[in-house]
């Protein structure tokens, strides 16, 4: 347990280190950081300001370390549009961006679990084609355009969900299908094949051997089986998750990271920017590790590694 | 011996759908690649003229196939030059990771040194990295153009193909045949080409063709959030950006680009499960 | 369609078994193969009828039909079968459902890929004890305890709630054959039981089989002639989906009637043969 939990931190601190360096050498790559840090609209001493604040008057390997420095005291520096901490401005966004993820993830699981379970186990049908055509489609629309029209049918022509904006339970539900809809095919079709693979293996097999009915075959045999082959999924899918949050934050101004990204690169608001990078970087990997630490604890295979084989009888 | 799971009902229907899926790709694929061929001439307008008398003009009003934008642009030729810049955009991005992809992947496979750990440790990471996220700051830090766009989405993606090479052409340097191409002092380049390559290229294929449609959605949403395309231009993301504003007076200004996008990014995906299918 | 079946003297009772003119089929009309053609036996109380074959022969797909586990696309064409006096495709789902278990028990090829993974080992026996016993939980666990015991299982407390994984091959078969027997079925049905197994376990779970057979009928399914011979009293080969020989076990096996026998029972001497030069090198 404790070799594991070196091992996560050593990961966490590599990958940050990764961004980190990616971030700073990028910055300075793509021309005078002072001028993105400040702005298109700064005054010379506005730059020298900036210059010094930062050190960018030193060395570049002197700045690199500074650059380090700071962010592990946590300072990420003031946005260029308000003068507030980023960090602050990051912090006070993340719950609402936590809130729709959230959400979105339980869509998508109460749409493709049971769409899943239903798929895998029915054969044929005219039925079961057209959801399966309906979900090769849906996973050619972007989450963007599936936003725009939710917005077009829902909230423009029959007027009955607001199209933006941040509160009350109506205001959520136009977002959360818009994530819901581009998470739902994949891990729908997932399940479907691990369903069916299930119902043909051989633990099946026996529980028909016992005159488990058919019901009883698929919820308590076959399911519990393809959900747990589909756990690492989620946590993939959960850095998709993120960047369609800020696609999807901005079309619906859902005022949470996403939105703050969108406008603070329109703004070019680096230490901004920056911030919400560590920030998305930190929740996936957390989210990931989570899944992970949840496979081992249900997944019995992983869990009890000990075989209990040793002695045997004559 | 026992086990009795022969379907041969489903191998059947599996070879049929196959062989629909490619045609019915293959058919789009090249309609599409005519619509390019011919560009933004077809329309007999061009993209960017500005016509303030006829503003917002409904589908099928001549001499505008599919009518006009707020400003009286020729919405059919906005659709075919933002045609050209999604495909120049995905396709470029795609080939730049699938090519950075599979070097790294056969550097990885083969040796046993610090950069194949490396290479093996950054494939890892970046399978739950938020690389879109990361891609959105890159294009917003280096500016506007296409050229960022094709660097920035093939570079923050290649481990994609780098994943699928490093344990394929693992696999394969442990078969015989290479073993043995090995031992007769093959030279490197031509046991590359002659034996791993070809054993590569079935889940390439497939890989290639969903990672295009990816490519083409990436593209947009950039475009669609104002990022890495010039602002104004016809680019899909762009058209789709401006007709918020027009939903109510003018849809068709939301649901031509829109789908635009989804023919596209189905053809890619028709194409992917046929190959996929083709080949199991 | 009736036909003279070569009974033992020993099956003198009324058969617990009777399969007549069974016909397998996969598919329908034009392209629909035939798996088991007209196949008909009796298996009597107290008897082990061994069905031997090469994979292919059909021997697996009859173990099915009478199981109940036809694959989807694969039915029963034509023929009778007979359980207990009842003819099995006359019942409805439900009824049938009610048989598998509690009137038959199987046992399968793969021990290891026919434990549910993720679920203990005792929980598909507390089940099938619930559903055919009317128990309780409480109940049926002690009974799925019992049953565990009774195929000489160490610590039978501990091991219902372990998971395939944490078995050996040979324990998780005896599960296997502990929930084959649990709700006392009069028919046993084990196909390739000791195929996966190393050969000192194979023996131990052949004598389980054999042990207790006085009280029911066992259909023993194998490709190994050498587990035919020291399993079953009763012999009948199959080859592409007939029967092609089929008599006492010591008669099948000591003077075979039919080429197909006769090639089976070379092809099992052969390999061992080849082994002997090799044992002699260093």
């Amino acid at each position: 347990m404790k070799a594991r939990g070196f091992r996560l931190l050593r990961d966490l601190a590599v990958l940050l280190l990764g961004t980190l360096t990616l971030l700073f050498f990028l910055l300075r790559l793509a021309g005078d950081p002072a001028l993105v840090l400040a702005g298109p609209e700064a005054t010379d001493e506005q730059l020298s300001a900036i210059r010094a604040e930062y050190g960018l008057d030193r060395s570049l390997p002197r700045q690199y370390f500074s650059y380090l420095g700071n962010l592990l005291r946590l300072d990420f520096g003031r946005s260029l549009a308000d003068g507030s901490p980023a960090l602050a401005r990051v912090l006070a966004a993340y719950p609402t961006s936590l809130l729709l993820a959230g959400l979105a993830m339980a869509a998508t699981l109460l749409i493709s679990v049971p769409t899943g379970a239903w798929l895998g186990a029915r054969r044929n049908g005219a039925a079961r084609r057209a959801v399966r055509w309906l979900l090769f489609v849906l996973q050619g629309v972007p989450g963007f355009v599936t936003a725009l029209l939710l917005v077009q049918v829902f909230a423009i022509e029959l007027v009955w969900l607001p199209a933006i904006g941040f509160g009350g339970v109506q205001a959520m539900v136009l977002p959360t299908l818009s994530v819901a809809a581009f998470l739902a095919p994949k891990l729908t079709r997932l399940i479907e094949a691990n369903v069916a693979a299930a119902l043909l293996s051989p633990y099946v097999r026996t529980a028909r051997a016992i005159g488990a009915s058919e019901r009883e075959i698929l919820w308590r045999h076959a399911l519990p089986n393809a959900l747990l082959g589909a756990t690492a999924l989620v946590g993939t899918q959960f850095a998709f998750l993120m960047a369609g949050l800020v696609i999807i934050e901005s079309i619906f101004a859902w005022p949470g990271i996403g939105w703050l990204l969108v406008q603070s690169t329109a703004s070019l608001d680096f230490p901004v920017v920056q911030a919400i990078t560590l920030t998305v970087v930190i929740t996936v990997f957390a989210v990931n590790t989570l899944v992970d630490a949840l496979q081992h604890r249900i997944d019995p295979r992983l869990r009890h590694r000990e075989s209990l084989a040793g002695e045997t009888t004559a | 011996m026992t086990v009795i799971v022969a379907r041969p009902a489903d191998s059947l229907a599996t070879r049929y759908l196959a062989r629909w899926e490619l045609l019915t790709g293959g058919l789009l694929l090249a309609l599409i690649g005519l619509l390019v061929a011919l560009g933004p001439s077809l329309a007999g307008h061009d993209p960017a003229f500005v016509d303030l008398r006829g503003r917002l003009l409904p589908p099928n009003s001549p001499p505008h196939l599919l009518g006009t934008d707020q400003l009286g642009r020729d919405l059919f030729a906005r659709l075919l030059h933002g045609l050209r810049w999604s495909l120049a955009a995905a396709t470029g991005a795609t080939l730049l990771a699938f090519t950075t992809g599979t070097l790294l992947g056969l550097l990885a496979a083969r040796r046993h040194s610090l950069l194949a750990t490396l290479i093996r440790q950054v494939t890892n990471f970046a399978q739950s990295f938020p690389v879109l996220v990361l891609a959105i700051c890159l294009v917003a830090i280096v500016g506007n153009s296409l050229v960022t766009v094709v660097l920035v989405l093939g570079l923050v993606t290649w481990p994609v193909f780098c994943r699928v090479v490093q344990a394929e052409a693992a696999s394969l340097f442990a078969r015989e045949y290479v073993l043995a191409a090995e031992m007769l002092q093959m030279s490197r380049l031509r046991l590359y080409f002659r034996h791993v390559l070809p054993g590569l290229l079935p889940s390439l294929s497939v890989l290639l063709a969903f990672h295009f449609a990816d490519m083409l959605i990436a593209e947009s949403a950039l475009s669609f959030l104002g990022i890495g395309a010039p602002l104004g231009a016809a680019t899909w993301g762009n058209m789709l950006q401006e007709s918020r504003a027009y939903l109510l007076s003018a849809p068709w200004l939301l649901l031509v680009p829109a789908a635009a996008i989804v023919t596209l990014v189905i053809t890619a995906n028709l194409l992917g499960d046929g190959l996929r299918r083709h080949l199991e | 369609m009736h036909r003279v079946t070569l009974a033992t003297a020993g099956a003198a009772a009324a058969p617990v078994l009777e399969v007549d003119g069974l016909t397998v089929r996969a598919g329908t009309g034009r392209g629909a193969t035939t798996l088991v053609g007209d196949l008909s036996f009796t298996i009597a109380t107290g008897e082990v009828l061994g069905i031997v074959g090469e994979s292919g022969s059909g021997k697996s797909m009859t173990a099915a039909a009478i199981g109940g586990l036809l694959p989807a696309e694969v039915h029963i064409g034509a023929g009778r079968i007979v359980l207990e006096g009842r003819e099995i495709q006359a019942l409805s789902a439900a009824q049938r459902r009610a048989l598998d278990g509690s009137r038959i028990g199987m046992v399968f090829q793969d021990p290891l890929s026919s434990f549910n993974p993720v679920r203990t080992v005792g929980s598909i026996l507390v089940e099938s004890a619930a559903r055919h016993q009317g128990l309780t939980s409480g109940e049926a666990r002690r009974r799925a305890i019992q049953a565990l015991a009774g195929v000489r299982l160490p610590r039978p407390e501990q091991l219902i709630d372990a998971y395939p994984h944490q078995l050996s091959g040979g324990q998780r078969q005896r599960a296997m054959i502990a929930l084959a027997l649990l709700n006392g079925p009069p028919l046993v049905i084990a196909d390739e039981p000791t195929t996966a197994l190393d050969a000192t376990v194979q023996l131990q779970v052949l004598a389980l089989l054999k042990r207790g057979a006085g009280s029911r009928a066992v259909l023993l399914i194998t490709h190994d002639l050498a587990v035919a011979a020291a399993t079953c009293d009763r012999i009948l080969v199959m080859q592409r989906g007939r029967s092609v020989e089929h008599g006492p076990a010591a008669r099948v096996l000591d003077l075979p009637a039919h080429g197909y026998t006769r090639a089976l029972l070379d092809a099992a001497r052969r390999p061992a043969a080849a082994v002997e030069p090799a044992r002699g090198a260093p």
